[in-house]
């Protein structure tokens, strides 16, 4: 009976369903400001909704709640709002990337890299470079893999490390080093234009400019940034948070046993090749060309079916090596589908000009930021970004920063695509508090190894230091 | 295992060979460049999906036909992925998943033989457990449906000395296969319907009234339930008596008061058809039937599901959707389905010609028959097709000249449509062919693949028949 008790009080959901149902029906009753339309204030209301149940609950309802009532709004119809959705170029190649994503790890392309990396023998009897190389490892699991498959792979070799220097569990060093795991793997899981996390955010984006920020350009944004941060991150470790290394210079501690490649590996490392150089190729060969125009009739998804397709034809001992039906079982990541559905449905109705959401929006927000200097701009844009989504989830965060960038950047002659690569990935450094996203709620759930205070102590000053780079260096992008 | 690989690569050549036909061959009658190419893209599909089991066919199709220039992959995505009925199969899986994970299912089976009648008399004990498989199998799947009952006939069998190989253990396991391969058509809002349904849409443009699709589909699932009883009781003749030995108290063991979340699950499956079909029954102009109307089966499985995911039960929360998509959702449907979609909609295009194409080409030999002689074609075609080839294959070739031959002889397009998708959902005599067909080679153990073709045939003539029979008085 007492049980039963707990478990009722403790059962919030349908408290935030009604808080959830309220916020929405609000846009049926506040009148529209000009030159909104009634069906942009009923957006507006629906999307502040959908933020309220985001943060709240991890359940799928605010997303199915959300797409429901889209067409209610008036800006679409179910049909169009489940074409915009689920038959989004963006939704159909983050099914196949998760497919993907789940081939690279069964196959042990993963474990294959991190034990090439860190059994180089460059960084053998040199803490620092170890040091670095574990971050790099960490920063490229992320990237090319998958964020929480990387934390917890890496994480198991912090606690085999700390066990083999008999490390306190919850001390300074092993808490840094869990605390550096995921400080290098957010910056990964932002990195590549393709991964799940920035497809949310950039399937808007496109949706809302008709275009694409092309791989080359974001890739070649993200990795040199990506890189600076994590050597920036080293010298905060070394000569702010004080790291002592010294029990790496012992030579006897092997991580992993020497990387064994096999014909599972070999496909998985050259098909991850392959996709990235399919990915950035149209920005390297004449669009006019036989192959431009081929890559682009096939679009994004298409790349990726391509080089699905060619592995499935090969086999490894009688069996396919890519079964996609397996792989979408096992890899596809439901709850953020159906997220990313109800995102896409929400930018569609807020960028729609029938709603009058970014003209109003131009009006309102242009005398409070349109008075700013550029640069303050950027900064105020970069910093709203880490600070909202220490509290809201990444695509959220992204989502909310994408209606000024796109309305105001034009007015400031700021390269627009420029910002939201930079909101794209401040926008995933989420560390200080659990509901802020995948980053921060992996990090905060591993209180035997790192406490509360610790993350604030380690992560104040990394997101600070990671803020302060973004903003110079989008600077200088633009400047060039 | 080198003899696979050479069957997927050998498929997919000659698949590509096919295909490319509509790049070398010039196009005839009414059919575009393009409409030829697609053409050969969709004829590539068909020999692709009855060659090889794997997901490649449906990709390379997605991938193929932007290049045909039908349209560009963004709006082919939507065409496909973006189709209502693609959504719909997630949301009825969806719903089959809540089924199962509840024990819906197994309350159901406990529940069978608490009356005392269908205890007494042997036929109506065998009436009961097909009825029962028929309707475990339309809320949940034919494979939930069956096995679940199959356990059930396994267990009466041991209580009354039946052993496998005895006529009256076939007729049961055979029996029970067939009242679930009935289901599988039953109700508008099964995932094979809908792949079927999506098609149509697309291709038509017209939408399924639901309450007039069950209309046709439960009368027949209902006379072909009675009239398979009645030939296995004069043509089969299985020696019903020691059912009446049977120990029904082991039999019926566990069945009390329905669990909450067996209660809670039935209340959220009610409530989303009561929503599915209220607006058929209301009138034009209601305000709830627009509503309605406007929810669809996606907006009402959304709003369902949502609302049940908030109930917490004794047993902890009833439903995680996260969990029940992952572990239900059917890939290979999904896949599959995406690439019908994409072919119905490129095939229909306005720059293809293949409706002029299929009016000129098929209407001549059609439109001469009598109406009874089209549909008796319509349904041998299905039913033979559909008993070596994939079901939704068989249907989207059977449904594009078929319905091109309608408006000629005076036949509504619904009236074909439930027709193909019956008469291409009767799958028994190979594996390939459908669930069914795999179900019922699977249980080798009660059932031979010669008593499979003996007691298939006559099944497969009975259905046909009824099939023509009440088509032709509904027309």
């Amino acid at each position: 009976m007492a049980q039963k008790q707990l478990g009722a009080k403790k059962n919030r959901e349908p408290i935030y369903f009604v808080i959830y149902c309220i916020i929405a029906a609000l846009g049926w009753i506040v009148p529209a400001p000009e030159p909104m339309a009634s069906s942009g204030i009923k957006i507006v209301f629906l999307f502040i909704a959908s933020a309220f149940g985001w943060a709240f609950t991890r359940q799928a309802w605010p997303s199915l709640m959300t797409l429901l009532l889209l067409p209610f709004t008036g800006a679409t119809t179910f049909s169009g709002l489940i074409s915009g959705t689920f038959g989004n170029e963006n939704f159909v190649f983050m099914i196949l990337i998760f497919a993907f994503i789940a081939f690279l790890t069964e196959s042990g392309t993963d474990t294959f890299i991190a034990a090439w990396i860190l059994n180089l023998k460059i960084i053998k009897g040199h803490p620092w470079r170890f040091l670095f190389a574990f971050l790099l490892v960490c920063f490229i699991l992320s990237a090319f893999v998958n964020f929480i498959a990387m934390c917890f792979f890496m994480w198991s070799l912090v606690y085999r490390l700390a066990d083999v220097a008999k490390l306190e569990r919850g001390g300074k060093t092993s808490a840094l080093l869990v605390f550096c795991v995921v400080a290098s793997g957010l910056l990964g899981s932002s990195a590549v234009p393709w991964s799940p996390p920035t497809l949310v955010v950039l399937g808007n984006f496109t949706e809302v400019l008709g275009g694409n920020i092309s791989a080359a350009k974001y890739l070649l944004f993200s990795f040199p940034y990506s890189i600076l941060c994590i050597f920036c991150l080293l010298l905060l470790c070394r000569y702010v948070f004080k790291l002592n290394l010294g029990f790496i210079k012992d030579d006897s501690i092997v991580l992993l046993e020497s990387a064994k490649r096999t014909k599972r590996t070999t496909i998985g490392l050259v098909s991850t090749l392959a996709f990235a150089v399919i990915m950035i190729l149209p920005s390297l060969v004449p669009a006019a060309s036989t192959v431009g125009t081929f890559l682009s009739t096939i679009g994004t998804a298409g790349k990726l079916m391509l080089i699905i397709l060619v592995l499935c034809f090969i086999r490894d001992n009688g069996e396919p090596v890519f079964d996609l039906v397996k792989l979408a079982t096992k890899g596809v990541g439901w709850g953020m589908l159906i997220m990313v559905a109800a995102i896409f449905g929400l930018s569609n109705a807020i960028f729609n000009a029938d709603t009058g959401i970014s003209t109003y929006l131009q009006t309102a927000l242009a005398p409070i930021l349109g008075t700013l200097p550029k640069s303050t701009f950027i900064i105020v844009m970069i910093f709203l970004s880490i600070g909202i989504t220490q509290f809201l989830t990444n695509a959220t965060t992204a989502i909310i920063l994408l209606i000024p960038t796109v309305t105001l950047a034009g007015s400031f002659g700021i390269d627009q695509e420029i910002l939201i690569v930079a909101t794209i990935i401040t926008s995933g450094m989420a560390l200080l508090f659990a509901p802020g996203g995948a980053t921060s709620q992996i990090l905060h759930g591993n209180r035997d190894w790192i406490s509360f205070r610790q993350i604030w102590t380690y992560g104040v000053p990394t997101l600070i230091v990671y803020g302060i780079l973004i903003m110079l260096y989008s600077l200088l992008w633009m400047m060039l | 295992m080198e003899t696979k690989r050479n069957h997927e690569i050998r498929t997919f050549v000659i698949f590509l060979a096919i295909a490319a036909l509509g790049w070398l061959i010039p196009p005839f009658g009414d059919l575009t460049p393009v409409g030829m190419k697609v053409l050969s893209v969709f004829l590539a599909s068909l020999f692709g999906w009855s060659f090889s089991q794997r997901t490649w066919v449906s990709l390379t199709i997605v991938a193929l036909l932007p290049m045909t220039g039908v349209m560009n992959m963004t709006s082919l995505l939507a065409a496909s992925f973006g189709n209502s009925s693609w959504v719909s199969i997630i949301v009825a899986y969806a719903f089959v998943g809540l089924m199962m994970e509840t024990g819906v299912g197994d309350y159901f089976v406990s529940l069978i033989f608490r009356p005392r009648f269908v205890r007494e008399h042997p036929w109506i004990t065998i009436s009961a457990m097909f009825i029962l498989t028929w309707l475990l199998s339309c809320m949940t799947s034919i494979f939930t449906g069956t096995i679940l009952v199959w356990g059930l006939v396994y267990k009466l069998c041991d209580s009354i000395g039946c052993k496998p190989g005895d006529r009256l253990a076939t007729t049961l396991v055979f029996g029970v296969l067939i009242s679930g391969m009935l289901s599988t058509t039953a109700t508008p809002w099964l995932p094979n319907v809908l792949v079927i349904t999506g098609a149509f849409t697309s291709m038509t443009g017209l939408s399924i009234n639901y309450i007039n699709y069950m209309l046709f589909t439960i009368p027949f699932s209902v006379v072909s339930m009675l009239a398979f009883t009645l030939m296995a009781r004069f043509l089969f003749r299985p020696d019903v008596t020691p059912i009446r030995n049977a120990d029904f108290e082991l039999l019926s063991a566990g069945a009390k008061k329905a669990p909450q979340k067996v209660r809670i699950a039935l209340a959220g499956f009610g409530v989303f058809l009561l929503l599915l079909l209220v607006p058929n029954v209301l009138p034009a102009g209601n305000p709830v039937k627009s509503f309605l109307n406007n929810l669809g089966l996606v907006g009402a499985g959304f709003l369902v599901l949502s609302v049940l995911s908030l109930i917490r039960t004794e047993d902890g929360p009833l439903l995680s959707l996260h969990a029940l998509f992952t572990k239900h959702l059917p890939w290979k449907m999904l896949i599959m389905t995406a690439g019908i979609q994409a072919l119905c909609g490129a095939l229909f295009a306005d720059n293809t010609g293949l409706s002029e194409f299929l009016s000129a080409a098929v209407v001549p030999v059609f439109s001469s028959l009598p109406k009874v002689l089209f549909l008796l074609t319509i349904v041998l075609l299905g039913v033979v097709l559909t008993n070596f080839m994939i079901n939704a294959i068989v249907a989207i070739a059977l449904l594009a000249p078929a319905l091109a031959a309608c408006t000629a002889l005076g036949i509504t397009e619904y009236q074909v449509l439930y027709v193909i998708i019956i008469s291409t959902s009767v799958a028994l005599l190979t594996p390939p062919s459908g669930a069914s067909a795999m179900l019922l080679h699977s249980n080798t153990e009660w059932i031979t693949p010669k008593e499979i073709w003996l007691y298939s045939i006559p099944t497969l003539i009975l259905l046909s028949v009824i099939l023509v029979c009440l088509s032709s008085i509904l027309i």
